[in-house]
């Protein structure tokens, strides 16, 4: 009998964390890399998956020590107080990543399917689907994004592909152009992306088999480092670097150059912003996910509802604040840079170092 | 009657006194004209009394000499007193089908399944003895479900001809049978039919509990059964498949499945069910895999189109031009030239009429339905496009749109794809192509949140490595049949092998 017990696969796990990478890295990162380092973007985006691994055999060391699920451990490990703190640290990184990828979804359609619609309007409802796709719990969030899987890669793989033919390599190069400091703010903000697989922790309740989560990571992050790969050379090659800097989304862009043989279409960007659409809205949902899990565990008491309703409005009002004011969005964009990523490295890591490894099994 | 009087009724035992019995059961039938009741005498000297009930259409006296009750009545008229009651309580007569009640209630109740009843003076017992039964339609050919290849044969009214035309596919000991009262006035038979070692018995015990969670006054088809029984009664998807054809059903219990057949009803419900059993047809195991798997595509690309179409062609008309090429656009703007109508109003109305042709089609006997059809879409269409009242174009998308629903075999799953079509429009005519994005992604959601005793309804096409990857041979495309080794997800887990090579 199939059980509906909120476990999910390492097949699951990979695609959620694919499209959770994905999705707004490809969106966001060519601009942001062509301008912070140039041509050496590419370089950047394989050099960040050092750190990355090693982040990713950190929680795999985290995880062989903790004998429960990551939120109960830190509490077990911490006490009240301190796990308070802990939680409050990782609930904040989540509200701000879900109002922050909320915010640039909103734009992205504001911009490509709907100009002139209203942002509040678009906000509100990609946060209502967000709503109704949390309360099913992890299980049928990964079903979703299971069943998509192949109808969002495909399409993208074939329309990279068919842009392939137009690139110009002469835009490629020179390499090795930047200095090193731009070469490391490049790469740091490569693994900022990475670090989206930092969620992995938390799924540790949640799968099947113990250690899926860190081997979906890895798959995840070689995916996300060739997909990344791609489209920052193809926009490079196709627009040069000058244009790229200056470019908001680049690769929807791109999707509106290529030309699909047999002429149906005139274009296609249309259709395929569905795959931003979809990927984005996936790290929209696991964001607010995560959040709700861990104001769960730091409040204590039961009832699922009030706190998808809380992490809901908090949301709105981070997605709110960055679309009203430039200077919130920067600091937004500093704060996930230089104090999210030392916090989310940092939390794991002074764990993995301080806690010695309990014996038995993982615990619900 | 009050609840008090009935509930004194409940219990009246039969008594060996003849004329207290017929006294009772007379009471019970009373203004009912169409229950024939005799008095009669038994025995080599006549001296026993015996007292027959029955309905008038499921006996008759025409046939009674013939029928098994004429036939039980002659033997014991050579008999003596004590040897009758003997004979009765030791049913020497070999008679298996006849059933003895205690009560009155049970011999009433016993008498309504359209057998006859017999008293006998000094027997404290009621006998059943099967006769001709209520009058039903035959073994004719599926209304719905039509196949290329296969048997034609459909169910019937009579849930014992229907389990029998399972029975007759499947001849199996481990083919099980569990007959259940549903309906407090009505007493309709319901049977669970399923193989015993193929099934989670965690599954039956669900169904039971829920056909036991309500009372209710009359169950009359199997889907007053299928609303009650479901968990997610707002959703458009039906959580139960239905079928009509026997082989469908035995296909099912091979696959592990529980079929229930109600009285009365010559629809079956089975379960558990996913979003792929209602693409599949049984024609799809009879025919090649070619064009088996050819079918099944074509049939899930109608599915998504037969929602989404016109939602679509909304979108890109009237939001997103760009995406067509000039000349398509120029010509789709040609057609819609002095049209008054907002393009959505032009679909709402064509969808609408559509929806009332089909209406009236299934209502109008016989011949006048297939008539409808052609008044409808030629005429009405043709006199909608010359009036200028909706482009031509937007007759080819509903057109489409039709064609593609008629394409999903089940017409239960089919209602689902035709209603949310038009949220589809709605969203679409609102926010294009983004409003198709929401309603698309709030059903998958909606989707992905439901199941069918357990199973997730997008199976197999998610959570497919708990079988190892198996069942989604069997989903978008159909393998050959000689690689369908195993039994699908709803078959108990050590039990899913159904081929093997013989070495």
């Amino acid at each position: 009998m199939f059980s509906n017990n909120q476990k999910i696969s390492k097949r699951q796990i990979t695609r959620l964390l694919i499209y959770d990478i994905t999705g707004i890295s490809t969106l966001l990162l060519p601009a942001m890399l062509a301008r912070i380092v140039g041509k050496d973007g590419i370089f950047c985006i394989f050099f960040a998956l050092i750190p990355a691994y090693l982040f990713t055999a950190l929680m795999g060391a985290l995880q062989k020590k903790m004998d429960a699920p990551y939120p109960v451990y830190i509490r077990k490990k911490s006490g009240r107080a301190v796990s308070s703190v802990i939680f409050a640290v990782y609930y904040l990184y989540s509200i701000l990543l879900a109002g922050y990828v909320l915010y640039v979804l909103s734009c992205l359609i504001q911009t490509s399917l709907l100009k002139g619609e209203s942002y509040w309007l678009i906000c509100i409802c990609i946060l209502a689907l967000g709503g109704y796709g949390i309360m099913g719990g992890m299980e049928d969030r990964a079903r979703i994004y299971e069943i998509l899987f192949w109808f969002l890669m495909i399409p993208l793989l074939l329309m990279l592909l068919l842009a392939a033919r137009d690139v110009n390599p002469d835009y490629w190069t020179p390499v090795f152009s930047s200095n090193l400091s731009d070469f490391a703010k490049g790469t740091v903000l490569v693994f900022l992306f990475y670090l989206l697989i930092c969620f992995v922790l938390f799924l540790g309740a949640f799968e099947t088999k113990r250690g899926d989560g860190i081997k979906a990571a890895k798959t995840s992050l070689k995916v996300a480092a060739l997909l990344n790969g791609a489209v920052f050379l193809i926009t490079l090659g196709m627009f040069g670097e000058k244009a790229l800097q200056g470019m908001q989304y680049p690769v929807i862009t791109l999707m509106s150059m290529v030309k699909l043989p047999g002429g149906f279409f005139e274009r296609q960007d249309a259709f395929m912003v569905a795959i931003w659409f979809f990927t984005i809205y996936a790290l929209v949902n696991s964001s607010m996910f995560y959040g709700t899990e861990v104001l769960k565990h730091m409040i204590g008491k039961k009832g699922k509802k009030r706190y998808v309703l809380v992490t809901l409005v908090l949301t709105f009002l981070a997605a709110a604040m960055f679309y009203r004011s430039a200077f919130v969005l920067r600091m937004g964009e500093k704060y996930f840079l230089y104090i999210g990523i030392g916090f989310v490295v940092l939390i794991p890591l002074l764990f993995a170092i301080f806690s010695r490894k309990k014996s038995g099994e993982v615990s619900e | 009657m009050s609840d008090k009087e009935e509930k004194k009724q409940e219990n009246t035992p039969v008594v060996k006194d003849l004329q207290e019995n017929i006294r009772g059961y007379k009471e019970i039938f009373s203004d009912c004209a169409d229950i024939k009741m005799r008095e009669m005498t038994l025995g080599k000297e006549q001296n026993v009394g015996c007292f027959v009930a029955y309905i008038e259409v499921t006996g008759g006296s025409a046939i009674f000499e013939k029928s098994m009750i004429g036939n039980l009545l002659n033997s014991l008229g050579n008999c003596s007193k004590e040897e009758i009651w003997k004979r009765l309580n030791e049913n020497a007569l070999g008679l298996s089908d006849v059933s003895p009640f205690e009560t009155m209630e049970e011999a009433a109740d016993g008498m309504l399944t359209g057998d006859t009843i017999l008293f006998v003076d000094g027997y404290d017992k009621a006998l059943k003895i099967p006769d001709k039964g209520y009058p039903g339609m035959g073994v004719s050919e599926a209304d719905s479900e039509k196949v290329i290849r296969g048997s034609n044969e459909g169910f019937t009214d009579s849930v014992k001809t229907n389990t029998a035309l399972i029975r007759k596919r499947v001849r199996s000991p481990k083919v099980k049978v569990r007959e259940i009262k549903a309906g407090v006035r009505s007493k309709t038979n319901v049977d669970l039919v399923y193989i015993d070692d193929l099934i989670y018995p965690d599954v039956l015990t669900e169904i039971e509990r829920r056909l036991d969670g309500y009372e209710i006054d009359g169950v009359l088809d199997s889907g007053i059964i299928e609303q009650l029984a479901e968990e997610k009664w707002y959703s458009p998807f039906p959580q139960f498949q239905t079928t009509q054809r026997p082989d469908r059903a035995a296909m099912a219990i091979l696959e592990g499945r529980i079929v229930l057949l109600s009285d009365n009803s010559p629809v079956a419900l089975i379960l558990p069910t996913d979003y792929n059993s209602f693409i599949q047809t049984s024609d799809d195991y009879y025919s090649r895999w070619e064009i088996a798997s050819f079918g099944r595509m074509l049939r899930f690309i109608a599915s998504f189109f037969a929602m989404t179409l016109p939602g679509l062609y909304l979108a890109v008309c009237n939001f997103h031009t760009q995406i067509l090429p000039t000349t398509l656009l120029l010509s789709f703007a040609a057609a819609r030239q002095g049209v008054p109508f907002p393009g959505v109003v032009e679909v709402l109305l064509m969808e609408l009429s559509f929806e009332l042709l089909r209406e009236a089609g299934v209502r109008l006997p016989g011949a006048m339905g297939n008539t409808i059809g052609i008044v409808g879409g030629l005429i009405i269409g043709q006199a909608a496009v010359e009036a200028n009242l909706v482009s031509p174009i937007v007759v080819i998308v509903v057109a489409f749109t039709a064609l593609c629903s008629f394409a999903i075999p089940n017409e239960e799953f089919a209602t689902a794809f035709r209603l949310l079509k038009f949220a589809f429009i709605g969203m679409s005519a609102w926010l294009g192509f983004f409003g198709f994005l929401l309603t698309l992604l709030a059903l998958l959601i909606h989707l992905s949140h439901l199941h069918s005793f357990g199973i997730p309804y997008l199976m197999p096409f998610v959570g497919a490595d708990v079988t190892g990857y198996e069942d989604e041979r069997d989903s978008f495309v159909r393998i050959p049949i000689f690689l369908l080794k195993r039994r699908p997800i709803f078959a108990k887990r050590n039990n899913r092998v159904k081929l093997r090579r013989k070495e």
